[in-house]
């Protein structure tokens, strides 16, 4: 029987069983039925719709900061060239632009939308571990999202995505609404990752052991393990903070003896290792999609499952290079620098296990593959320009400056948003059923890709040349530089609006998807397009590794196996 | 080839306590377990923070943890600690007691570890209010005049306002875990009540058992970091 | 390294799929526990006798310390069982406790070695006087 069914032509399982037993998005009807629903592939579309959501709010909180800083070109009231916003309103909004797309988008993304739909159908698994506590993390995500905008209607914040003290505990803003926002948002990521550390470990499929795992389950294994052990710290930051705002307990307050250096490394404590949990997933996704585009065996599965790990290790140790301007000891900022170096060197070797993947491959260029060549370039650039900003003596001089901001846009937008829009169109098939548009794909990923660079390059050159970060207006030599980058950043969002565009299209009029459209050999690619309620018609063996291709000649494989 | 059919033929008959996506109970205890340790790493690392503000204040202003310590009552802080010790060796005897499958065990226990949790609570509540009430308080909030005034010698070099910051801070971060904790006492006693836990099926009274346990962990340090300096 | 995952994730994939009862609850004598709490309270006990009679500073906070670390141990082991189950969850809390002394150590590497450059930036002075606290007596 086993052996019958490796030969099923694709689709052939599909058409015998696909129209007797109900999908997971027609099983049960109502609105109801998706509020109270424990099924982690709803949950997952409904994070994904969210995360979406967010992300056009935070998108939009993003153009108009580059709006503002095209220049003093807008005509005032007294008919005189002025800026678009106040100082006040534009430090609001470059902080929620921060604030959402961090902690609304950019956590949740990959890990809580196609973590949660992807994780168990790879794990052959009929669900996560705990689908209640699933469901209520997605609850207390809404619920965090919602204390964070709310922020917006009581004054708004002003600190800075980083909420950092002095600053964060004598403004007027709206500082408690949003932290507490944060806090909530925290325990939804804790409660994920332990769900995910729980299911990868408890409801593998019988024959699925830990080196036939998808390269996207261990990632999100190394994600998940970040997630539970460096969110609670932020938790007890920011409940620090608030406590500091409403009472004012001290710890962070010079006045009364605290120290507000101890809130930066706290803060990072945790939000370094955060930026893993944004860019982890975000490997894991690529080499799912450049494995399956190449046809071939992926070069290094050990490798990068263990560099996954071993940057979620090392990447606790590095948060110092935050704080090599705020005073911290020469020491510290040494060794601080030298860690920051070392996770080049795992980040490296998935880098060039995905390129010498493609070497030889045959290659399907496809634009789930557009978005993964972008990931691959774009990320290139973030992480060596990293490299600099690890480098003491020159994060001395680009410190708060833009090349500061290029080089996490280009890491966080260019490498995990450019990953996120790719496992959409990867995975969109399976998760809706249909396929979407080749064409338009391939021009939306030209226009991010193009935008972007002219968007974040200019920024890098701006850095360099000393325009501080987080400021309203600027002095006139830097005008030209802001407005190439602001019209990179409008191509940017273009680009994005084609792809809902798309999307939507074939959400209505799509062409029907077949169970396994690219050819996969992991378990979500084995039941149907969109998958049945329960996942599975029976209980899958696996027998194969996830990347062993029928096309792959082994009589030329140097080296067999996985 | 058997394997692939293994889970239409148990779906017959299926344990009651039993969800639908596990395969066995071992393997839904298991996995309960698993993820109550994360939990409790989560836990560990939740506290770090506020340890860590603790050996750095400490660090900067010895003579203030010195002074400042004798204003708290090191009899009481004893007096909790054996309250919290008892109530984990009940806890671990409910959980005995439900491996032994005897639902009287599991409820008495349950029951004394409710009490003793209240114990503390009421015990803290004393000393709260009389820190209160001597202007002990955290943070800019710390009032020595008022506490020279009603006879405490507040009269601590350094920095005090630190001190019963990170005094009031950890104990009331701990003290809202034991809240926490009751409320999930009150919860098990109500599914003892029921029925519901049996030799097969208590992850949850056992789950409990470790956050409670832990929360007792977390006393065993802050007793002599806060209440026995010298 | 490798192996030895392959180990654990053999032992928990058997665990999980072979359906016979692998973690059969372990049932320990009343006796023990009542041991375990004898000797916390005894422990207790000792932690305050020591601070009573009060040792050198140092000394006294290390003796606190080791004391209140074999009161966890001890509870670790036998209130909550970790001696006899899983490996894996004391990998966990082994994991927690190497993160949280990570925290501590860097960032106490930081705040005990500023001001090797610049000593205006130090908390000590040369005599090994605390600045910060001085200052704050001032105040």
């Amino acid at each position: 029987m086993e052996s019958n069914r490796k030969n099923v032509p694709q689709g052939a399982h599909a058409a015998t069983a696909g129209g007797a037993e109900p999908n997971y998005i027609n099983a049960h009807k109502g609105i109801w039925s998706w509020m109270t629903t424990v099924d982690h592939k709803r949950l997952g579309l409904m994070y994904l719709v969210g995360v979406l959501g967010f992300f056009a709010v935070g998108g939009i909180f993003a153009l108009l900061v580059r709006t503002q800083l095209l220049g003093p070109i807008f005509k005032g009231a007294s008919g005189k060239q002025e800026w678009l916003f106040s100082g006040e309103t534009y430090n609001k909004l470059f902080t929620l632009h921060g604030a959402v797309m961090v902690f609304l988008v950019i956590i949740p993304s990959i890990p809580a939308s196609l973590g949660n739909f992807f994780l168990p159908l790879m794990l052959g698994a009929k669900d996560v571990a705990f689908p209640k506590l699933n469901l209520m993390s997605f609850y207390v995500y809404i619920l965090g999202g919602a204390f964070l905008l709310f922020s917006i209607f009581t004054g708004a914040v002003d600190t800075g995505w980083t909420f950092y003290t002095p600053y964060s505990s004598t403004t007027s803003t709206s500082v408690v609404s949003a932290v507490l926002g944060v806090f909530i948002l925290g325990f939804s990521s804790i409660l994920t990752g332990v769900n995910f550390i729980v299911t990868i470990h408890k409801m593998r499929a019988p024959g699925l052991t830990w080196v036939r795992l998808p390269l996207f389950v261990w990632a999100q294994y190394a994600t998940s393990l970040i997630q539970v052990l460096a969110t609670p710290v932020l938790a007890i930051t920011l409940m620090l903070l608030a406590i500091e705002r409403t009472i004012g307990v001290g710890i962070f307050d010079p006045k009364l003896g605290g120290d507000p250096v101890l809130f930066q490394h706290f803060f990072w404590f945790y939000s370094h290792p955060a930026v893993y949990i944004m860019i982890l997933p975000a490997f894991g996704v690529i080499s799912e999609i450049i494995t399956i585009n190449s046809r071939k065996q992926i070069f290094g599965y050990k490798a990068i499952a263990m560099s996954s790990v071993a940057i979620a290790v090392i990447g606790f140790l590095v948060w110092g290079h935050h704080m090599f301007t705020s005073g911290q000891s020469e020491l510290a900022a040494a060794v601080f620098s030298f860690l920051t170096f070392a996770v080049a060197v795992p980040t490296a070797i998935k880098t060039f296990s995905w390129v010498a993947t493609m070497y030889g491959g045959s290659l399907r260029m496809n634009s789930a593959m557009w978005y993964a060549q972008a990931f691959l370039f774009l990320f290139t650039i973030g992480g060596l320009t990293g490299l600099f900003l690890g480098t003491l003596s020159v994060d001395i001089h680009l410190h708060d400056t833009y090349f500061v901001v290029a080089h996490f846009h280009y890491v966080m937008m260019g490498g995990t948003m450019t990953a996120f829009v790719g496992a959409l169109h990867h995975w969109w098939p399976k998760m809706t059923g249909r396929m979407l548009n080749e064409f338009w794909g391939k021009v939306s990923c030209f226009f991010v890709f193009a935008g972007f660079n002219i968007a974040f390059f200019s920024q890098f050159v701006l850095g360099t040349k000393g325009m501080p970060r987080r400021y309203a207006n600027y002095l006139p030599e830097f005008q030209y530089l802001h407005q190439i980058s602001t019209i990179g950043s409008y191509l940017l969002g273009l680009g994005f609006f084609i792809t809902l565009c798309y999307m939507i299209q074939s959400l209505i009029n799509g062409e029907k998807a077949p169970p396994n459209p690219w050819g996969g050999r992991s378990l979500e690619w084995e039941t149907d397009s969109p998958p049945i309620e329960h996942n599975f018609h029976h209980q899958p063996v696996v027998t194969h590794g996830p990347y062993e291709f029928p096309e792959i000649d082994h009589s030329q494989a140097p080296r067999g196996g996985h | 080839m058997s394997q692939q059919t293994a889970h239409a033929s148990t779906a017959g008959h299926h344990p009651k306590y039993l969800a639908h996506h596990f395969e066995s109970m071992a393997q839904q205890n298991a996995a309960g377990k698993l993820g109550m340790w994360l939990f409790l790493g989560q836990e560990v690392l939740f506290f770090s923070g506020l340890f860590l503000a603790y050996i750095l204040a400490r660090i900067f202003y010895p003579e203030t943890f010195l002074a400042a310590h004798e204003l708290l009552d090191w009899k009481l802080g004893a007096l909790n600690t054996v309250f919290l010790l008892t109530s984990s060796l009940t806890m671990a005897l409910a959980v005995r007691g439900a491996q032994v499958n005897s639902q009287k065990q599991m409820y008495w226990n349950i029951m004394a570890t409710l009490i003793l949790g209240g114990a503390f609570m009421v015990v803290k509540y004393f000393e709260y209010t009389h820190k209160f009430h001597d202007g002990l308080l955290p943070g800019k909030l710390f009032d020595a005049a008022k506490a020279m005034h009603n006879g405490v010698p507040a009269n601590i070099p350094g920095a005090p306002a630190i001190f019963f910051a990170i005094y009031f801070v950890m104990t009331g971060t701990h003290g809202l875990h034991v809240l926490i904790g009751m409320g999930l006492m009150i919860w098990l006693l109500i599914r003892i009540k029921r029925g519901d836990f049996n030799s097969e099926n208590h992850v949850y009274l056992e789950n409990v058992g470790l956050y409670w346990h832990i929360v007792d962990l977390i006393w065993i340090f802050l007793f002599p970091l806060l209440y026995l300096v010298r | 390294m490798f192996e030895k995952l392959r180990s654990l994730a053999h032992k928990s994939a058997s665990a999980s799929h072979s359906g016979d009862h692998g973690n059969e609850p372990h049932v320990l004598p009343l006796k023990t526990y009542f041991v375990v709490f004898g000797s916390l309270l005894v422990l207790t006990i000792l932690t305050v006798v020591v601070s009573v009679i009060g040792l050198p500073p140092t000394l006294s906070i290390v003796v606190a310390m080791a004391v209140a670390a074999a009161k966890a141990t001890l509870v670790i082991l036998w209130f909550m069982h970790l001696k006899f189950d899983d490996r894996f969850y004391s990998l966990i809390f082994i994991i927690s406790l190497f993160f949280l002394v990570l925290f501590f150590v860097f960032t106490a590497m930081d705040v005990l070695t500023r001001g090797q450059v610049n000593p205006e930036e130090s908390f000590f002075s040369q005599d090994g006087t605390l600045l910060r606290q001085e200052f704050m007596k001032k105040k």
